[in-house]
C-alpha cells in the first residue's frame, strides 16, 4: 500500500501542474495558437523577442507559447518544433540553435502545411518561408565603421567570440568590412573563445590583452563577453585614460546598458529583438491566413516576403535615449 | 574415519600468533559444539577450514585426505561450507537462484534453466524438511528461512562438513527449534557440524562433543554427555593470571555516578549501576552483549530509549555526547580510527580537540601556545613517542602511540566520569601497563572510571567491581573485595547456561 | 502469469509498475480529454521520439546501477558517436557500414576505459565517469570547432528518420533492444551477477563472481549503446553537433529510478526502466500540450526524482526497523534476575 501512495505521490506533482489545463472554459471558440522556438529559453534576448511575439498576438485576439530549452541544445528545439507540430499551431517562429540540426524539423513542418519561420539565427538550408532578424553582417558593419571612427588607423583590436555559429561569423566579417571602409590601417589582432560563458570570458579576454598589449578596442561578437571583457580591461589596468581599451559590446540586457551609461564600454550594438518577435507574428498570421491569392512561391501558404528581412541594429552610445527604453525589462 | 581432522594447525598474523597446534576431529554425523571466549581463535579457525584464510602449518583431512584451499571456493566444492552470522545470501535473486549461487543449471548459451533449479531446490528443501517456495524473492523471506536457504546451498553442495557461526542469534524464539530439527536431519545423513555458540544451554541440547579453545590454544575436548557446564566455564577462562596489574586501591568513597533504566531500543535494557570514588568498575561481556551499545547510549550518542542520570547526587540530562563532555563525562570509544583521532593533524591539536574552549579568547582566536604546552605536558605524563606535538597523529608508529593520544584527549577535559572502551586494544605489553597505571591513578584521584574490556584477565586485574553484561542485560554485579570476582563466575554470568 | 509477474518482482515493485501504468493512463485520458489530441498517432509518435534516445541509454544505465555504480558519461558519447560516424562518412568519404562499425568500436573503447579506470583508481564510478563526460565533451568541441556536420545521405538517414510498419526505426530499436537486454537479465547467469555483485561486491568475489570483468562489460554495454543512439540521433537531426543530448544522462538515471531500481545497487528490472521513460515522455507530453512553461518540467523531473530515491530509503529504513524489533522482542523476553546468581557466588 506504500506503493500506491508512491505512486500517487508521484504523480501529484503533475496532475497539478495540469490542473491548470483542465479549468479551460467550455464551448469558448479556441483561440488560435502560435509558437515561439528558442534556443536559449529566459534569456531577456529572447525574452524581448517573446515580447513582440506575444504583444503583437493580442492584436488579434490570438495565443501563443515559448517552448524550448535553456541550455543550447539543438536537438531538444528540433524536437519541440516536432512536438508543437504534432499538436497542430497555426505557426512556429524558431531561432536555430544549430542550423544543420533544425532542418529536418522545420522541413516536416512545412510539408504538413503548418508556417515556419526562422529568426535571429537561420536555418538556411531548410525550407523555411523566411528568415526575420539582423542581418549579421550588416551589423558588424555598423559597429566596424564605429570603432573605426573611434580608433582610426591606430586601431588594434581583439575580438571576442564563440566559434562556429554563423551569426557571429557574420559579424565579425562585417565588422571588418566596416572598419576597413574608415579605418584601413586598422587590424584585428587577435581573437578569443569565451564559450559563451561569463566566467570565462574574463579569463580569456584577461589573457589576450597581456599576450597582446597593442590592443586598444575590444568587438563583443555576441552578447555574453561584455561584461568579461571590460572586467579584462579593468584586470590589465586600462578601463581608464589614454590606454583606455574600448569595448564595444553586442548585448541590450539592462547591466550592459548600465555599463555604457557609466563608461565601462564604449557601446554597444543593439538589435531589435522586439521587432523580430512582431514581425515574426505578422508574417506567420499571414502565411496563416490565406487571401484571395496565394502566395506565389509556396502555394498552400499567404503571401510572405521571400527575401530574410533585415530588422536592423543601433550602435548605442552613451546618452543615446533608446537605452533608458530598453533599461525595463519586457512583460511576458 | 571422520569426516574433517585438524592436525597441528597454527596460524600467526604479523607475528602475533592466533592459533598454536589445534587438534580436533569433526566426526560424520556428529554435532561438533567449537567454544571459546572473545579473541580464543574460534573464528580465525573457521576461516582456515574455509579456505578464507592459509594455515601456516598443520595439516586439514577431509576424509582421511589432506586438503589445502587458497580460495574459499575450493572450500566449497570439496565440501566444507560455512554459515556466517552475517548472512551471504542475494535478496534481489530467487531462492532457487541463491542455493545454485554461480551452479546454476543452464543450457548452451549460459540461460537459466528455472525449471531444473526450482526443482532440484525444492528436493533439497524437501530432504531437511522444510517448505520454502524457490522462487521467492530471497529478500523477502524472514532471517531465519533466510538461514534455512543458507543450509540448503551448504547440501546442495553436497556438502560433507557444514560450519555453523552463531546461528541462532538473529533468530527469535520459535525459529530456533526448527533450525535445530533440520540439524538433526543432517546429522542423520552423516554430515559433521561444526556449532559455534556461546549459549551454552543450546549446546547441551544439540551437540555431541564440544572442544574449547582459549588464546589460541586447544584446552580440550569431551563429550557432551560426560561434562557440566561449570567444567566447560573452568575450560574457557582457567588461565594463570601474571600480575601486570597496579594494586587496588583500598575501599569506595562517596557515590560519583548513578545510572537507573539505561535503555536502547533493540540492544540494551534496564541497565542500573553506580560508580564510586576511587574505583574502577569494568564492564565484561562477550562481544554483541551491549556494553558498548550501553555507553553510548549513556551519552546519546546512540538514541537513548530511557535512562535516569545523577552526578554527585544531582540529577542531570545527558542530551549529546557534547552536553555529557560540558558535564565532564567523557567515553574513549574503542575505534580510534573512525571515532576518535583526526590521524591527519597533530598531536597538539588532537589532545585539544575536545576542550578547544579552554584556548579562546574573547574574539574566538585560539592561544596554539597554551595548546602545544598542554600537548607537552600530555605527552611527559603519557609518555607519547616521538616527543615533537606537531607530529602528524598518521605518523605515530602505531598503536601504542596512538591510543596514548586518544586518552590524553580525554584527559584534557578534565573529566569526573572516564568511561574507557577497549583501553589496551592493539597495545603492547609495556604500554598497557602504562595505561592501566594512568587510569588506576585517576581512579585514586577522585575521577570514576570505566573500562569495558573482552581481555579476562585486564578485566579482572584492573576493575574494582564488575558488571556482568548479556543479552543487553546485567546479568550480574561481582564485587572484588569481596571476592565474587573470579573468571569462572564472569563468564558463568556472562554466557546462557 | 500476473501472480508469476508478482513474484518474480516482489511485491513492492510490482505494486510500483502498476502505479505507473496506472498514472500514465490517467494522465494520457485527462488529456484526451481536456485536448482532444493526445492519442493521436502523431502525437504519439512525437511523444516518443522526444525521449528515445534516453531510454536506450537507460537500457544500459539499469545493468550499471543494479551493480551499484552509475555512467554520467553517456550523455557526452552520443554526441561523440554522432560526430564520429559524421566525420567518417562526410570527411573521410568512408561508406556508412565501415563508418557505424567503426564507430561503435570506438564507444566500446570509451566504455572498456571507464570500467578499467573504476577498476583501478577504485574511486567512485560517479567521478570517473563525469571526468569521461567532460572530457568527451572538450573532445567533441575540439574536433568540430562547434560546428555542425550535416549532409548525410539518404540512406544514412533511414537510419533516424526512417520507419518500419509505421514505427520509426530509432523506436524499433529502443524496443527490441529492451526485450533482448530485458530477457538476458532475468535469464542469463552472466547478467544475474549484477544483483550479486549490487549486493555486496564483497561476498560477490567470494562467491566466485569476477567482479572486475563484469564491471568492465557493462561499462561497454553503456556506452555501446549510447553509440547507437548517438549514430541514430545524427540520422534522425540530419546533423552532428557536440551540444545534442544535453543532460540526457539524468534522464537516463530518472528513468531508472523511478522504474523502481534502488539507486544504490543491487534491484531492477529493465520492465521498470522501460515504464519509467515512458513516464517521463508521457509527462513531458503533458506540459507540450498544456503548453504550460516546460521550466515547470524540470521541476517535476527533480521532484519526481526525489520522490524516487526518497522510497528506495523508505524501504531499506523499514527492513532495518524489522530486524531490530526481532532483536527488541528478544531483549524483552529475557528476564532479570541478577542477584540471585551474584549471591550463588558469594565466599564465606
Amino acid at each position: 500500500m506504500d506503493m500506491m501512495r508512491r505512486a500517487v505521490l508521484q504523480g501529484m506533482p503533475v496532475v497539478a501542474a495540469l490542473g491548470t489545463a483542465v479549468a479551460r472554459p467550455a464551448g469558448a471558440a479556441e483561440p488560435e495558437r502560435y509558437a515561439m522556438v528558442v534556443f536559449l529559453k529566459g534569456s531577456e534576448f529572447f525574452n524581448w523577442a517573446y515580447a513582440g511575439f506575444q504583444d503583437a498576438a493580442k492584436t488579434v485576439g490570438a495565443t501563443t507559447e515559448l517552448q524550448g530549452p535553456a541550455d543550447w541544445d539543438a536537438s531538444a528545439e528540433a524536437r519541440a518544433v516536432d512536438q508543437l507540430v504534432a499538436k497542430g499551431v497555426k505557426g512556429v517562429a524558431v531561432t536555430a540553435g544549430d542550423a544543420d540540426t533544425l532542418t529536418s524539423s522545420i522541413n516536416k513542418g512545412i510539408e504538413k502545411g503548418v508556417p515556419i519561420l526562422t529568426f535571429d539565427s537561420d536555418s538556411p538550408k531548410s525550407t523555411r518561408l523566411l528568415f526575420v532578424g539582423t542581418n549579421h553582417f550588416n551589423a558588424g558593419y555598423a559597429a566596424g565603421l564605429v570603432m573605426g571612427k573611434l580608433l582610426g588607423d591606430k586601431g588594434r583590436i581583439g575580438i571576442s567570440l564563440i566559434p562556429g555559429l554563423d551569426s557571429i561569423t557574420g559579424r565579425v566579417n562585417g565588422f571588418k568590412a566596416g572598419m576597413a571602409k574608415v579605418a584601413p590601417g586598422a587590424t584585428v589582432v587577435a581573437t578569443v573563445n569565451d564559450e559563451g560563458d561569463l566566467q570565462k570570458a574574463e579569463t580569456v579576454n584577461t589573457a589576450m590583452l597581456q599576450a597582446n598589449p597593442e590592443i586598444n578596442g575590444i568587438f563583443c561578437g555576441h552578447g555574453n563577453p561584455a561584461t568579461g571583457a571590460a572586467a579584462a580591461a579593468r584586470n590589465v589596468g586600462r578601463d581608464k585614460g589614454d590606454n583606455k581599451v574600448l569595448v564595444m559590446g553586442f548585448a541590450i540586457d539592462v547591466p550592459i546598458l548600465q555599463m555604457v551609461e557609466r563608461d565601462e564600454l564604449v557601446g554597444t550594438v543593439a538589435q531589435n529583438p522586439y521587432l523580430e518577435g512582431v514581425m515574426c507574428f505578422h508574417l506567420l498570421w499571414a502565411a496563416a491566413h490565406k487571401t484571395q491569392f496565394d502566395s506565389m512561391t509556396r502555394p498552400g501558404f499567404g503571401n510572405v516576403p521571400t527575401a530574410d528581412l533585415d530588422t536592423g541594429v543601433a550602435i548605442l552610445l552613451k546618452g543615446s535615449p533608446a537605452i533608458k527604453a530598453l533599461m525595463t525589462p519586457p512583460k511576458i | 574415519m571422520p569426516a574433517l581432522e585438524i592436525k597441528n594447525v597454527s596460524k600467526s598474523f604479523f607475528g602475533h600468533k592466533v592459533l598454536t597446534n589445534i587438534n580436533m576431529d569433526v566426526r560424520k554425523g556428529e554435532v561438533h559444539a567449537l567454544v571459546g571466549e572473545n579473541g580464543a581463535g574460534k573464528s580465525t579457525l573457521v576461516k582456515i577450514i574455509g579456505g578464507i584464510h592459509e594455515r601456516d602449518s598443520g595439516e586439514i583431512l577431509l576424509d582421511g585426505k589432506p586438503v589445502t584451499f587458497t580460495h574459499p571456493l575450493q572450500a566449497m566444492r570439496a565440501g566444507i561450507s560455512i554459515v556466517h552470522q552475517e548472512l551471504s545470501l542475494v535478496p534481489n535473486a530467487t531462492v532457487g537462484e541463491n542455493v545454485y549461487l554461480r551452479r546454476e543449471i543452464t543450457n548452451r548459451f549460459g540461460l537459466n534453466d528455472w525449471a531444473a533449479i526450482n526443482a532440484r531446490a525444492a528436493a533439497v528443501f524437501e530432504r531437511i524438511g522444510i517448505d520454502i517456495d524457490p522462487s521467492d524473492l530471497v529478500g523477502k523471506l524472514s532471517v531465519g528461512m533466510q538461514q534455512l536457504v543458507e543450509v540448503a546451498k551448504a547440501i546442495a553442495l553436497s556438502a560433507r562438513v557444514i560450519i555453523m557461526d552463531e546461528p541462532t542469534s538473529s533468530l527469535s524464539e520459535n525459529e530456533i527449534p526448527e533450525l535445530f530439527k533440520v540439524i538433526r536431519g543432517l546429522r542423520e545423513q552423516g554430515i559433521g557440524i561444526i556449532f559455534i555458540s556461546h549459549k551454552l544451554s543450546e549446546l547441551f541440547e544439540i551437540a555431541d562433543r564440544v572442544t574449547v579453545l582459549r588464546d589460541g590454544e586447544l584446552i580440550g575436548t569431551a563429550d557432551i554427555a560426560n561434562i557440566s557446564s561449570d567444567e566447560i566455564i573452568r575450560m574457557m577462562v582457567g588461565r594463570h593470571l601474571g600480575d601486570l596489574y597496579p594494586p587496588r586501591g583500598a575501599d569506595a568513597g562517596e557515590v560519583i555516578f548513578r545510572c537507573e533504566g539505561l535503555s536502547r531500543y533493540g540492544f540494551v535494557a534496564d541497565v542500573d549501576f553506580e560508580v564510586r570514588q576511587g574505583e574502577i568498575l569494568g564492564l565484561a561481556g562477550l562481544v554483541g552483549s551491549g556494553r558498548t551499545e550501553a555507553m553510548r547510549a549513556l551519552i546519546n550518542a546512540d538514541r537513548r530509549l530511557a535512562g535516569r542520570f545523577q552526578m554527585n547526587g544531582r540529577e542531570i540530562a545527558i542530551d549529546s555526547p557534547e552536553h555529557a563532555m560540558q558535564q565532564g563525562i567523557y567515553y574513549v570509544s574503542e575505534d580510534r580510527k573512525g571515532s576518535g583521532l583526526f590521524l591527519l593533524s597533530s598531536v597538539t591539536w588532537n589532545i585539544a580537540a575536545s576542550c578547544l574552549r579552554l584556548f579562546r579568547d574573547r574574539l574566538g582566536m585560539l592561544d596554539q601556545g597554551r595548546m602545544r604546552d598542554q600537548a607537552e605536558d600530555m605527552i611527559r605524563e603519557m609518555d607519547i613517542r616521538p616527543t615533537n606535538p606537531d607530529v602528524r597523529v598518521f605518523d605515530l608508529s602505531g598503536g601504542n602511540q596512538q591510543k596514548k593520544v586518544l586518552l590524553s584527549k580525554a584527559l584534557a577535559t578534565h573529566p569526573r566520569l572516564l568511561i574507557v572502551d577497549e583501553p589496551t586494544r592493539g597495545v603492547d605489553i609495556g604500554a598497557k601497563s602504562m595505561i592501566h597505571r594512568k587510569l588506576r591513578e585517576l581512579a585514586d584521584s577522585g575521577i570514576g572510571v570505566i573500562v569495558i574490556s573482552s581481555e579476562m584477565p585486564e578485566v579482572l586485574g584492573m576493575s574494582d567491581r564488575v558488571l556482568v553484561f548479556r543479552g543487553g542485560r546485567v546479568s550480574a554485579q561481582l564485587d572484588n573485595h569481596r571476592g565474587q570476582l573470579t573468571q569462572e563466575a564472569i563468564m558463568h554470568n556472562a554466557t546462557e547456561i | 502469469m500476473a501472480v508469476r509477474l508478482r513474484k518474480a518482482l516482489g511485491r513492492g515493485m510490482f505494486l510500483q509498475h502498476l502505479g505507473l501504468v496506472v498514472l500514465m493512463l490517467a494522465l494520457g485520458i485527462t488529456l484526451q480529454f481536456v485536448h482532444d489530441d493526445f492519442f493521436t498517432s502523431a502525437n504519439l509518435e512525437v511523444l516518443a521520439m522526444n525521449r528515445v534516445f534516453e531510454g536506450i541509454m537507460a537500457l544500459g544505465m539499469t545493468f550499471i546501477i543494479i551493480s551499484g555504480g552509475i555512467d554520467l558519461s553517456v550523455s557526452s558519447v552520443f554526441p561523440f558517436a554522432e560526430i564520429i560516424v559524421a566525420k567518417l562518412m562526410m570527411q573521410a568519404g568512408l561508406p556508412i557500414l565501415p563508418a557505424v562499425i567503426i564507430t561503435l568500436l570506438l564507444c566500446l573503447a570509451v566504455g572498456a576505459v571507464n570500467g578499467l579506470l573504476i577498476n583501478i583508481l577504485r574511486v567512485y564510478p560517479m567521478v570517473i565517469t563525469m571526468g569521461m563526460m567532460l572530457t568527451l565533451r572538450g573532445v567533441n568541441l575540439a574536433i568540430t570547432n562547434g560546428h555542425s556536420i550535416a549532409g548525410f545521405s539518404d540512406t544514412f538517414l533511414l537510419l533516424g528518420q526512417g520507419k518500419v510498419l509505421g514505427v520509426n526505426v530509432p523506436i524499433i530499436f529502443f524496443l527490441v533492444a529492451a526485450l533482448v537486454l530485458g530477457y538476458l537479465l532475468r535469464n542469463h547467469r552472466y547478467f544475474r551477477q549484477l544483483y550479486f555483485i549490487g549486493g555486496g561486491e564483497r561476498a560477490a568475489r567470494l562467491s566466485g563472481v569476477n567482479v572486475a570483468q563484469v564491471k568492465v562489460v557493462i561499462y561497454m554495454l553503456s556506452s555501446f549503446l549510447a553509440g547507437c543512439a548517438g549514430i541514430m540521433g545524427a540520422a534522425q537531426y540530419g546533423a552532428a553537433h557536440w551540444g545534442h543530448g544535453n543532460m540526457s544522462e539524468l534522464q537516463a538515471i530518472a528513468a531508472v529510478a523511478i522504474g523502481g531500481a534502488n539507486i544504490n545497487g543491487g534491484s531492477g528490472v529493465i520492465g521498470g526502466t522501460v515504464l519509467g521513460i515512458l513516464f517521463l515522455a508521457v509527462v513531458h507530453n503533458a506540459f507540450v500540450l498544456s503548453g504550460i512553461n516546460t521550466f515547470f518540467y524540470d521541476v517535476a523531473n527533480g521532484l519526481m526524482l526525489i520522490l524516487a530515491v526518497l522510497f528506495s530509503w523508505y524501504i531499506e529504513r523499514k527492513n532495518a526497523k524489522g530486524m531490530l524489533a526481532v532483536k527488541q522482542r528478544k531483549l524483552e523476553q529475557t528476564a532479570r534476575g541478577a542477584d540471585g546468581k551474584a549471591a550463588a557466588f558469594e565466599r564465606a
